[in-house]
């Protein structure tokens, strides 16, 4: 199995000290959908500058940690979260904290991409700068590109920022909606199985995209690929779902640990196949 | 041949003959269906052929006269003056007053229902919307005759006329003679009964939009009404549009309560404040009483023209959503 410490090139460089953006606690979370617990006590400390991976058995509450983080978890009726999500320093479940800007600051890439039809590739990526009130257009014409730049669209797109979204394949799509997610500058992103839905040779590009985004974001990656846990985390948690069908995490450590040095013989039997 | 084989030939089992005499049967139903409105159209047309072969097409729909017995106020002499303007400019009017009043309440009404209602109320509102659909047509017309027209000729009416009738052309009201008998009330009474008809597609159209392109929209930090404004409607829009059209052919056939409260006055009306006539209210009023062969011949020509915009405007719609059906496909 391909590890980080197989690949030099993908270590995470050392953060300068004092600073750090983008440090992400989760203490002692607990989910709700109603009065099903989906997600029990989990406690997680995600490190900027790197990316974490989320693993584990379909049903422990890997996605519904991710939705945690940014406060999408909320949005589905009947939904809770006890615990608290601290980034850098301030609690996101606060009473005073706001669920739309906390999203602002951290991005999410969901499974399928999802560019909205209604707009055009240009005005995608300038959504959420545009809902954050920039209306200059000189801002936004060079976010835009730069965003595009960084998601490693641009040539491709450069000619037509006018056409839809939807007229993309399904990797450029989802490139794009990367490109839309850090457009507005956020400090964390989140992706849940952004490869699922794509052909290997776009999951590739996908992946090399976070390995260079990692230089400047916190970035949790959700992936029932373990292959690609392997590939592209530098720390990865491993989840498994109790017998009260509530996910836990079970642990959590470098990358190159879990797979070939797990404490847990869970995640063994996990990362080396036995079952999942 | 071999019974077994001749069992696997096309004409052998009774199964597929039985499977082809139904085919058949459902060819020729749908046949009949497209002759029946082929020669409706075509019966129309000849029965109305003196209008179009002796005053000419463009004369009747631009005559602003309806008088088969017309004497000219000086000379004396009569002559026939048959034109459908007065009623295609009252049709036009009621329907796009139906349509400013039902349009964006329908659609606000939907947004309520899929985005913001709490699931049990909104299946609450949902049976009402749709009892309004089920009130017969005359009863709307009553509730415009006695309370709405008496109500708005008393209250707002003048209100309106002079603000925004002092900016938007039609809207100015005849001080000296205000009336409750107007292409407004007939307006207002088509707004009623095409709401339910707008709720009903913007609803389905707005419910369609997946969960997955809100969701985007809402993680990259907007508000619920932002999603809705910038992704929900936008997505949603030519579903809206059509559902909007649909209900705009509707209103332009409707008959019985916009002949109620329409006023029946065969002229074109400078304002909705003044009475006037549509092509169904015309046709409804004159048709059981005509002696006149040409005025008949008038009043099926105006069958025509209401017969070709319908249909017109439901192709229209048809185009519409064959491009909407199109708009998933790459996402």
């Amino acid at each position: 199995m391909t590890t980080v410490t197989d690949r030099p090139g993908y270590a995470a460089p050392a953060p300068a000290p004092g600073t750090e953006a983008g440090v992400l606690d989760l203490r002692s979370v607990n989910a709700y959908y109603r009065t099903f617990r989906a997600v029990r006590d989990v406690s997680l400390s995600l490190r900027p500058r790197a990316i974490t991976a989320l693993i584990g058995p379909s049903g422990c509450g890997k996605s519904t940690i991710l939705r945690v983080i940014n406060r999408m978890h909320e949005t589905i009726p009947g939904a809770r979260v006890e615990g608290s999500v601290v980034l850098d320093g301030v609690d996101l479940y606060r009473r005073d904290v706001s669920a739309v800007r906390v999203r602002r600051t951290i991005g999410m890439v969901f499974q399928k991409p999802n560019p909205f039809p209604a707009m055009s590739i240009f005005e995608n990526v300038a959504s959420g700068m545009r809902l954050a009130g920039e209306k200059k257009s000189s801002v936004l014409d060079g976010r835009v590109e730069a965003s595009l730049r960084r998601a490693a669209l641009w040539d491709e797109v450069k000619d037509k920022l006018r056409q839809p979204g939807t007229s993309l394949s399904g990797g450029q799509q989802q490139r794009l909606c990367i490109a839309r997610s850090i457009a507005v500058e956020p400090e964390v992103i989140l992706m849940d199985e952004p490869c699922s839905a794509l052909d290997p040779v776009s999951t590739l590009r996908i992946e090399e995209l976070m390995v260079e985004l990692r230089q400047d974001y916190t970035i949790v990656i959700v992936t029932h690929n373990m292959q690609q846990a392997g590939r592209v985390s530098d720390v990865t948690a491993f989840f498994s779902m109790g017998d009260d069908r509530a996910g836990y995490l079970v642990e959590s450590g470098p990358t190159s640990r879990i797979f070939s040095a797990p404490t847990e013989k869970l995640t063994e039997d996990y990362v080396s196949g036995r079952f999942g | 041949m071999d019974d077994r084989l001749r069992r696997l030939t096309r004409s052998g089992g009774r199964l597929l003959s039985a499977d082809a005499l139904f085919r058949r049967s459902t060819l020729v139903a749908v046949l009949a269906a497209g002759a029946l409105l082929v020669l409706l159209f075509a019966v129309l047309v000849a029965q109305s052929w003196p209008i179009w072969a002796d005053r000419g097409i463009v004369p009747f729909l631009t005559t602003p006269t309806w008088a088969p017995n017309y004497v000219d106020p000086v000379t004396g002499a009569t002559s026939v003056q048959i034109g459908a303007l007065p009623m295609i400019v009252g049709t036009v009017l009621s329907s796009i007053i139906g349509l400013v009043v039902a349009g964006p309440l329908g659609v606000l009404v939907a947004v309520f229902l899929v985005e913001y209602s709490p699931r049990r109320l909104a299946i609450g509102l949902t049976f009402l919307v749709e009892l309004i659909a089920a009130i017969p047509s005359v009863v709307i017309g009553i509730w415009g005759l006695y309370v709405f027209s008496i109500f708005s000729r008393d209250t707002f009416q003048w209100w309106i006329a002079s603000t925004i009738g002092r900016v938007i052309p039609f809207c100015a009201e005849d001080p000296a003679n205000p009336t409750r008998f107007s292409v407004f009330t007939a307006g207002m009474v088509l707004a009623v009964m095409i709401v339910p008809m707008v709720v009903a597609v913007s609803r389905e159209v707005i419910r369609s939009v997946p969960l997955s392109l809100r969701e985007g929209h809402t993680g990259m930090g907007a508000t619920r009404w932002e999603t809705i404004r910038h992704v929900v409607l936008p997505t949603a829009r030519i579903g809206i549009l059509g559902g909007v059209m649909l209900a705009f052919g509707r209103a332009l056939g409707e008959t019985i309560a916009v002949t109620m409260v329409i006023g029946n006055v065969d002229q074109v009306p400078t304002s909705v404040f003044q009475p006037g006539q549509s092509i169904a209210s015309k046709i409804a009023t004159n048709l059981g009483d005509v002696t006149d062969q040409v005025e008949l011949a008038g009043l099926l020509g105006l069958g025509v023209v209401l017969l070709v915009v319908s249909v017109g405007l439901s192709v229209i719609v048809r185009l519409l959503a064959r491009r909407l059906g199109g708009a998933y496909v790459a996402s």
